[in-house]
């Protein structure tokens, strides 16, 4: 049975042969049997026919194409190339980016993304120097003037003198390494950088703690009380070798870790505690290797040494933790 | 005859004479979808030259994937669409009439005032009926003139102005229907039923 509407339905298919060969032959069919069908099938592809013709004559004439082409020319010749074109000019012969511009461009993102990131990666771990305003930052905000006796130990700055904080920085390091505090002074007729006492029981374990890392701190503890343990043995009279092992291997654990402790500082630029795991490195390495049945003068030398660079005091002051944390602890 | 790739490979390098004898191979083609889509010579030559010079801009990218004038084609209809949306923009009303006084003069018809009668109504005869084309086409929304044309003068399968145009393939089949029965209604096409069996027998065959 011919159903028109469904017929009609196909009609733009059939016109613009959108069907299959066989949908196409019962579509013809449909059509034969349904003059208004056909009707209107016939005046829709005969529109198509008469607009084809008429569309050729609308075409302007062949003079007009030699003007097209010069306008054509006269506009390209105003373009500027493009970017990838303009580079590989520039690269000179480097074909491949004009070619394929977008994975090269993937990959030089990608290179610089990787760059970035190392480079934030490596911010992340280093850090800035010590003159940078990080240390500034983490320098410990100075305290009240003690009221009475505090000796004094080292150089505090005013809080906007980066280069008397950085003075008290190394001062505090020279001192926790068992050099005598100095005052630096900037030069004849310049500014003195101002002393600030500060007490050896609380500012100084403030500044201590500024400097080194919780870790550090921990280390320096544990050393302070294996080398007093080693001082009180080894000034014992006919010590047996036994007596020492233990100093000997806890010596060496804690030469592993200052080592470790020594690189990180030294990569973070924190130089007043590379400088204070330095200066017990040799200790370490010492107690560490001393043999089975160490040598009174061995023993001796050591302990001598540790005298004279107030290694004990220093690691004690060193490992003090602070009573009241009112500052950034880094 | 310089092969087409060797052009394309020249205009790469930016050699823009060979990027011009690339366009003078397409030109005419682009032009007559330009100017039915915009049914005014002066914008179909705006518009057919804009798409050239985006075309000169992405020829570097132009990989060889498709032919040369499958990609000139996807230029061209994105070209078409964004001339449609800044139309949108710059007019309320989409509707542009065709004006044959506007469109050609008598020189640029290559007529002249000495040429015979009869050959100058044929002419004029000719000139009416792209006005009724052109009106026809200014009936249909700018979408709607597009899709007929990719339909009717670039063989494109619904499928394919679909994506082109990012419509269903209801909305094509819809346009097209549209479009043919604007230009049937204006060309007054009319047919008898003795000349509609013939028709039907010759297609059969």
């Amino acid at each position: 049975m011919h159903d028109c509407v469904k017929t009609r339905e196909l009609l733009v298919d059939l016109v613009f042969d959108e069907l299959g060969p066989e949908a196409r032959r019962r579509a013809l069919l449909e059509l034969e049997g349904c003059p208004d069908c056909l009707a209107q099938y016939r005046s829709m592809t005969d529109a198509l026919r008469v607009f084809d013709q008429v569309t050729e004559t609308a075409m302007p004439e062949e003079s007009y194409w030699p003007g097209y082409e010069t306008r054509l020319r006269e506009r390209l010749r105003h373009e500027r190339p493009s970017w990838t074109r303009r580079l590989a000019d520039r690269i000179g012969g480097f074909g491949l980016l004009a070619m394929r511009p977008l994975p090269v461009a993937v990959g030089l993102a990608m290179v610089f993304l990787a760059i970035g990131w190392w480079t934030w990666q490596r911010r992340q771990v280093v850090g800035p120097s010590p003159g940078a305003p990080y240390v500034a930052t983490k320098t410990p905000t100075p305290q009240p003037k003690p009221e009475s006796h505090d000796e004094v130990i080292a150089t505090t700055p005013k809080p906007d003198e980066s280069s008397a904080r950085r003075t008290s920085v190394h001062q505090t390091a020279a001192k926790l390494n068992g050099k005598a505090p100095s005052v630096r002074r900037e030069g004849r007729g310049e500014k003195k950088v101002e002393d600030v006492t500060v007490s050896r029981g609380s500012d100084q374990s403030l500044i201590a703690a500024s400097l080194f890392t919780p870790e550090t701190i921990r280390h320096f503890e544990k050393a302070q009380l294996m080398l007093r343990s080693f001082r009180n043995a080894s000034a014992v009279k006919g010590l047996a070798a036994t007596d020492l092992a233990y100093e000997r291997q806890l010596s060496r654990r804690l030469l592993y870790q200052n080592i470790l402790l020594r690189r990180d500082a030294e990569m973070k630029g924190n130089l007043p505690a590379e400088e204070a795991l330095s200066s017990l490195e040799p200790f370490l390495l010492d107690i560490a290797n001393l043999p089975d049945k160490p040598s009174s003068s061995e023993l001796g030398g050591i302990r001598e040494r540790l005298q004279r660079k107030e290694l004990i005091a220093s690691l004690q002051i060193s490992s003090a933790q602070p009573s009241a944390p009112t500052y950034q602890v880094p | 005859m310089i092969q087409e790739d060797k052009l394309i490979e020249r205009a790469q390098e930016g050699d823009q004479e060979a990027f011009c004898l690339l366009a003078r191979s397409y030109q005419r083609r682009i032009y007559a979808l330009a100017l039915h889509y915009t049914r005014d010579p002066h914008e179909a030559e705006d518009l057919s030259q804009e798409v050239w010079l985006k075309a000169y801009r992405a020829i570097g990218g132009f990989r060889g994937e498709a032919g040369f004038y499958t990609w000139l084609r996807r230029i061209t209809v994105n070209t078409f669409l964004n001339h449609q949306r800044e139309m949108k923009t710059m007019y309320s009303s989409g509707k542009k009439a065709f004006r044959l006084g506007e469109m050609v003069s008598l020189e640029e018809l290559g007529l002249t005032p000495a040429e015979p009668r009869q050959a100058h109504e044929e002419r004029l005869q000719q000139q009416m009926m792209v006005e009724k084309v052109m009106e026809g086409l200014s009936e249909l929304t700018a979408q709607q003139r597009l899709i007929f044309l990719l339909k009717h003068r670039e063989g494109m399968t619904y499928d394919e102005i679909a994506s082109a145009c990012a419509v269903s393939t209801g909305t094509v089949k819809k346009a097209l229907f549209r479009a043919i029965n604007r230009l049937r209604e204006r060309l007054g096409v009319k047919f008898t039923a003795a000349e509609d069996v013939s028709y039907v027998a010759r297609d059969r065959r």
